[in-house]
């Protein structure tokens, strides 16, 4: 689709494709990096066997942006459905052929998943990134104050469907449970697929500030989130296709 | 999944709800069926009601009828490709026997309907009969089902 590069009209994106991606860090620790998701593929003969224990579950070779935490959960799909892995035992960053955890159902053979997790069902994603100010006058201000920069608060609010197998937002919940520290990942419509391989995207790390959920009798289950970010916004520019 | 039906799954509900209360459609050649049709003909089953074209066979007893798609499907787009969709289904129940009342039916299938997966069930007024012209009991209920079909 050709954007405002190619095209003589700027268009507004639609924001619905966005999309989030969410994983658990060590508190107080930053990504030194865009941790890009990667896709996660099973790599059992006959499958990862169902089981309420952990167990280890070889994967293809693959390289994690960062470390992979307790408590993350992912979403293995194949043709046929949607699979939730909890992630039950710290996997280091780097090439990775192997990942250890629950599997309550069986997992098939060649099932993927995206790491950090995509967080689905997601109705909204809204940032807020305001700067306090404060104005005080000036003994020859002619009028005008002048203006102080104050702190900066960043957030995001979002809502989305409560499906267990929405591994991503089972992530947050389970972060905003044990208080750990979560990176998020927004993915940015790509300004013109024809240029850009690759997207821009916004990340950092947050702490979750809310996972409320709420349905009346003939609502759908859904949960209210929100993370506080902290030490900022950062933000990846798109890629330009080679 | 499991929290998805189909028109099928719909079908299978009410007959089952149902079942030795239906009446008899009969034809001209004096061939009878149970007298349940559902108005999509995808959801129909065995036995087509309308195995003999567009005649209008005599009824007897309970006529059940089932419509899908009574109002537009409720749809709900996420971010990405993600979305839900819902279906409101009617099923109307026809008392011909002018000595019989629909109410034991209507009350077997709210009973049968009122499960976690059907929401927002409405049920409609129980139109007696006003004249021997207009001789037939009805009862209407319409509900909402989560559906990929």
């Amino acid at each position: 689709m050709p954007g405002a590069a190619s095209g003589t009209v700027l268009a507004t994106p639609d924001a619905r494709t966005r999309e989030m991606f969410v994983a658990i860090v060590p508190n107080d620790t930053t990504p030194t990096a865009l941790p890009e998701p990667v896709t996660i593929t099973v790599n059992e003969a006959g499958g990862q066997p169902a089981s309420a224990t952990a167990a280890a579950m070889t994967i293809d070779s693959v390289s994690l942006p960062i470390s992979m935490q307790v408590g993350q959960r992912l979403e293995f799909k194949d043709a046929s459905g949607t699979y939730l892995f909890e992630v039950t035992a710290v996997v280091a960053s780097g090439t990775r052929t192997e990942i250890t955890g629950i599997a309550r159902e069986g997992i098939p053979d060649n099932a993927t998943a995206k790491f950090p997790t995509r967080v689905g069902l997601v109705l909204n994603i809204d940032t807020s990134e305001t700067t306090g100010t404060s104005t005080f006058s000036t003994f020859d201000h002619n009028g005008t104050s002048e203006v102080a920069r104050g702190e900066g608060e960043q957030s995001i609010t979002s809502a989305a469907g409560a499906s267990y197998y929405n591994a991503g937002l089972e992530t947050i919940i389970y972060a905003q449970r044990a208080g750990v520290d979560v990176v998020w990942v927004i993915e940015q419509p790509n300004p013109d697929a024809d240029a850009f391989s690759k997207p821009p995207y916004e990340w950092g790390v947050g702490v979750v500030n809310d996972v409320s959920s709420s349905g009346g009798v003939n609502d759908k289950l859904q949960r209210s989130l929100g993370i506080s970010v902290k030490g900022g916004i950062k933000y990846v520019a798109p890629v330009k296709t080679p | 999944m499991s929290s998805l039906l189909t028109g099928l799954d719909i079908r299978s509900i009410v007959a089952t709800a149902l079942t030795g209360m239906v009446g008899t459609y009969t034809y001209s050649n004096g061939a009878t069926e149970t007298a349940l049709k559902a108005t999509d003909g995808a959801y129909r089953g065995a036995g087509q009601p309308w195995a003999f074209g567009p005649e209008v066979p005599k009824v007897t007893g309970l006529e059940v009828v089932i419509e899908l798609d009574v109002e537009a499907p409720e749809y709900q787009p996420y971010m990405g490709s993600d979305y839900w969709i819902r279906r409101r289904a009617g099923v109307t129940l026809k008392q011909h026997t002018i000595t019989a009342t629909v109410r034991p039916a209507a009350r077997a299938l709210v009973k049968a309907l009122n499960r976690p997966d059907v929401i927002g069930l409405e049920i409609g007024p129980r139109v007696s009969r006003d004249s021997r012209v207009d001789n037939i009991e009805t009862q209407s209920f319409t509900f909402l089902y989560s559906t990929e079909d």
